[in-house]
C-alpha cells in the first residue's frame, strides 16, 4: 500500500521543527548569546537550532508532496527489550548484577513467542555467570554480583 | 625510507607482546563473528566494546576496535557466500556471485577467493597507510581553526550526503548530533549547557550509551523476530587436514589466473576512496564489482559466479577499511561512524587524534600498523582452515542471539561509570533510535554529528576570533575555501536529489 504523502517525513521533519525551534530559543533564553567576533556560550546552538528547524521543515515540506510506505510499529518486541533494559536499571543497584541479568534475560525472552522457560533459565545463568567472569575478573570493573539495599 | 623500517620495527614490538596480540586476536575473532552472523554489525560491536576499552590502555584498545572492523569484512563474505544474506553491508555485492558459486558446489573456492582477495587489498591499504599518514600528518600540522572547520564540515556533509539513503535526512541528523554534543559544560566559560540540573550530564552524553542506544537497542528492537534460521549450503563436515578440504577450495587454473588483476583493481577502488570522507567500504565494493563487470570480456559471466565477481568487492571493501583509518588518525577527520566511534575511544582515551598524534604517540600509531599485518595473518587462518567454527556458528538461534546481545550491551553501558543515569540514557535514545529507524532516519550521521560537534565548535570560535568574527576568512584561506566549495557543490546535490523521486536504499550506512 502506498500513501499519498511520505508519512515518516511529515512528521519526522515536523519533529525536528519542533525540537530545532525548542534548542534555539531555550539557549537564547538561558545562555550569553555574545558577538561573532567572541562567541558566547548561546551563539552556536542557537544557529544550530534554527538550522535543525530550517532542514526539518523542508523535509516536511518535500514529504508531503510524495508517496511513501506506511509506517508498521511491531509493539511486542518494543514493549519487551525497553522493559528488559529498565528491569536491569531497576534491579541492579538493589540487588546486584545477576539478579538483574537475570531479570533481563526473562523479560526479552517475552519478546520473541513461543516462551521456552528451561531455555531461557540455562541461558539467563550463563549470561549472568559470563558477565561476573568477564567484567568483573577479567576486566576488573567494581560489580558486586549480589547485593541487598531496600 | 629507513625511517620508515626502524618505525615499523618499533611497531612490531610493540604488537608482538602478548598483551597486544591478545586483544587484537580477540578483536578479528569477535569482528569475523559478528561478520559471519547476519544482524548485527561492526558498528553495533564496537559500540558494545567501547566500555570494555576503558579498562585497557589505548594502544589494546584500538588495535581491538580495529580488528573488529577489518575482521567484520573478512566475515560478512562467509555468510554472503553461504547463505546469500550479506553478515554486513559492505558484502551485500558478495552475494551476486559468490552464493551462484555456492550453488554450483563451489563454496570453498569462493571462501578462498574471497580470503586471498581480502588479505591483497588489505595488504595493499594497510601499505598505503604506512606510507601516506604520517605525509598527511605533516600537511595538517599547517592548518589553522578555519581550515579545520571547513574540513570538518566537509566530512560531515559527505558523510552524511553520499553515503545515505536520503541526503537532506542525513545532514538533519548530522546537525541534530551536533546539537547534542554540546550538552554538557562549555569548555570555554564554564556554563553548564542543556543538563536541567542533571549532575551527570555536566560532562555531556555519555558516547557508549548513545552509541548503544541508536544502534544496539533499536537494532534488537527491529530483528527480534524477524531473523530467520538459515540452511547452509556449504557442507563443513571435511577436516582441515585432509586433502579433500583443499582440493575442495582449490579454483582451478582459469580462476587463478582471475584472481590477481581483480584483486588489486578492486584494492586500487578500495583505498582511494576508503580515504574519502563520507565513502567507505559498501561503496568502494559496488564500484570495483561494476568495474569489474565492464572491463571483463565475459560480462554475461557476472551473476552466475564469476570469481572476479567476489575477489574484486572483497578486495575493495578490505582496502578501504585500512585506509579509513588515515584521515581519522592524522586529521581527526572520520570517514564514517566506525571511525567516529574509534575516534571517541581514542579522545576518551586522553589521545587527541590529528596530526601529532604519530610524532606523540609513535608506540599507538606504528603499533596499529604493525597489528593490521599481524590481524590479517590472523583472519587468513581463522577464514580457511577454522571455516567450520563459523558455519556452525550460523546455526545459533536468534531467540538465544539476542537476549546475550542485550545483556552484554547494558551491562557494557553500565560498568563504563557503574551508572543507573547512563543505562536510562541508553534506553532513551533506543526508543529515539527506533522511532527514526520507523521513520528512516539514519542513526549514523547523527552519532558522527555528535562526535565532531563539540570540537566543531571550538574551532569555529577559535576562527572567528583570529579573523576578527568576518566570516569571509573561509573563503579567503585557499585551503579552507577549496573544503567549502566542494560542500557547497554536496549540498546543492543533496538538495536536488531530495526533489527527484526516492532513490534506492543501496548504500544504506553500516549497522
Amino acid at each position: 500500500m502506498i500513501r499519498r504523502f511520505d508519512i515518516g517525513d511529515v512528521v519526522g521533519g515536523l519533529l525536528l521543527v519542533a525540537f530545532g525551534l525548542w534548542f534555539a530559543s531555550y539557549a537564547l533564553e538561558h545562555y550569553a548569546y555574545g558577538t561573532t567576533r567572541r562567541m558566547g556560550p548561546g551563539y552556536f546552538p542557537t544557529w544550530l537550532g534554527f538550522l535543525v528547524a530550517g532542514l526539518g521543515g523542508v523535509i516536511a515540506l518535500f514529504g508531503l508532496f510524495r508517496g511513501g510506505d506506511p509506517i508498521f510499529v511491531r509493539f511486542r518486541p518494543l514493549l519487551a527489550v525497553i522493559a528488559a533494559t529498565a528491569v536491569f536499571a531497576l534491579v541492579v543497584e538493589r540487588f546486584g548484577v545477576v539478579p538483574a541479568v537475570v531479570g533481563l534475560v526473562f523479560v526479552a525472552a517475552l519478546g520473541d513467542p513461543p516462551f521456552r522457560l528451561l531455555r531461557t533459565s540455562l541461558l539467563a545463568l550463563v549470561l549472568a555467570a559470563l558477565a561476573v567472569v568477564l567484567f568483573a575478573w577479567g576486566l576488573g570493573v567494581p560489580f558486586q554480583p549480589f547485593r541487598w539495599n531496600s | 625510507m629507513s625511517d620508515l623500517f626502524a618505525n615499523l620495527a618499533m611497531g612490531f614490538s610493540v604488537a608482538f607482546s602478548m598483551k597486544t596480540l591478545f586483544w587484537c586476536f580477540v578483536g578479528v575473532f569477535l569482528g569475523t563473528f559478528i561478520g559471519v552472523l547476519p544482524g548485527i554489525g561492526p558498528l553495533a560491536t564496537i559500540s558494545m566494546l567501547l566500555p570494555v576499552t576503558f579498562h585497557l590502555d589505548a594502544t589494546s584498545a584500538i588495535i581491538m576496535l580495529a580488528g573488529i572492523y577489518y575482521g567484520a569484512n573478512y566475515g560478512g563474505s562467509t555468510a554472503s557466500i553461504l547463505l546469500n544474506l550479506p553478515g554486513t553491508p559492505s558484502s551485500a555485492v558478495t552475494c551476486l556471485d559468490g552464493y551462484p558459486m555456492a550453488k554450483q558446489g563451489r563454496a570453498g573456492v569462493a571462501l578462498m577467493a574471497t580470503t586471498l582477495a581480502s588479505f591483497i587489498g588489505s595488504s595493499i591499504g594497510i601499505l598505503l597507510f604506512t606510507g601516506f599518514a604520517p605525509a598527511l600528518a605533516e600537511i595538517g600540522l599547517k592548518f589553522g581553526p578555519a581550515e579545520y572547520f571547513a574540513m570538518m564540515l566537509l566530512g560531515l556533509v559527505a558523510a552524511s550526503t553520499v553515503a545515505t539513503g536520503a541526503p537532506i535526512k542525513g545532514v538533519a541528523m548530522v546537525v541534530v548530533g551536533v546539537a547534542l554534543g554540546l550538552v554538557g559544560t562549555d569548555v570555554q566559560t564554564g556554563q553548564q549547557r542543556f543538563t536541567f540540573g542533571l549532575l551527570p550530564l555536566a560532562d555531556g552524553i555519555s558516547l557508549v550509551a548513545l552509541a548503544m542506544g541508536l544502534f544496539g537497542i533499536a537494532e534488537v528492537i527491529n530483528s527480534v523476530g524477524r531473523v530467520a534460521q538459515q540452511k547452509s549450503a556449504y557442507k563443513a563436515s571435511v577436516l582441515p587436514w585432509t586433502r579433500d578440504f583443499w582440493r575442495a577450495m582449490d579454483p582451478g587454473r582459469e580462476d587463478w589466473r582471475r584472481l590477481p588483476g581483480s584483486s588489486v583493481r578492486g584494492s586500487a577502488i578500495g583505498c582511494f576512496f576508503g580515504a574519502l570522507p563520507g565513502t567507505g567500504p559498501t561503496i568502494s565494493a559496488f564500484l570495483a564489482y561494476a568495474l569489474e563487470k565492464k572491463i571483463s570480456r565475459t560480462p554475461n559471466r557476472f551473476g552466475r559466479g564469476a570469481v572476479e565477481g567476489v575477489a574484486s568487492p572483497e578486495a575493495a571493501n578490505n582496502a578501504a577499511a585500512q585506509t579509513a583509518f588515515i584521515p581519522t588518525l592524522t586529521l581527526g577527520i572520520p570517514g564514517d561512524v566506525v571511525m567516529a566511534l574509534m575516534l571517541g575511544a581514542l579522545i576518551i582515551q586522553g589521545i587527541q587524534p590529528g596530526p601529532r598524534l604519530v610524532a606523540e604517540h609513535p608506540q599507538l600509531f606504528w603499533g596499529l600498523a604493525a597489528s593490521f599485518w599481524i590481524g590479517n595473518v590472523m583472519l587468513v587462518i581463522l577464514n580457511l582452515p577454522l571455516i567450520a567454527i563459523w558455519v556452525a556458528i550460523l546455526r545459533i538461534p536468534y531467540s538465544i542471539l539476542y537476549p546475550s546481545i542485550l545483556v552484554f550491551l547494558v551491562i557494557g553501558v553500565y560498568s563504563v561509570n557503574n551508572s543507573v543515569f547512563d543505562v536510562v540514557t541508553c534506553i532513551v535514545f533506543g526508543l529515539v533510535g527506533y522511532v527514526m529507524s520507523l521513520m528512516r532516519f539514519e542513526p549514523a550521521p547523527l552519532l558522527l554529528g555528535f562526535v565532531l560537534g563539540p570540537l566543531m565548535e571550538e574551532h569555529l570560535r577559535r576562527a572567528m576570533l583570529l579573523a576578527r568574527g568576518d566570516p569571509m576568512v573561509f573563503l579567503e584561506r585557499p585551503i579552507s575555501a577549496a573544503f567549502v566549495a566542494v560542500t557547497a557543490g554536496l549540498l546543492l546535490f543533496a538538495l536536488w536529489s531530495s526533489l527527484k523521486p526516492k532513490r534506492a536504499e543501496g548504500f544504506s550506512a553500516q549497522i
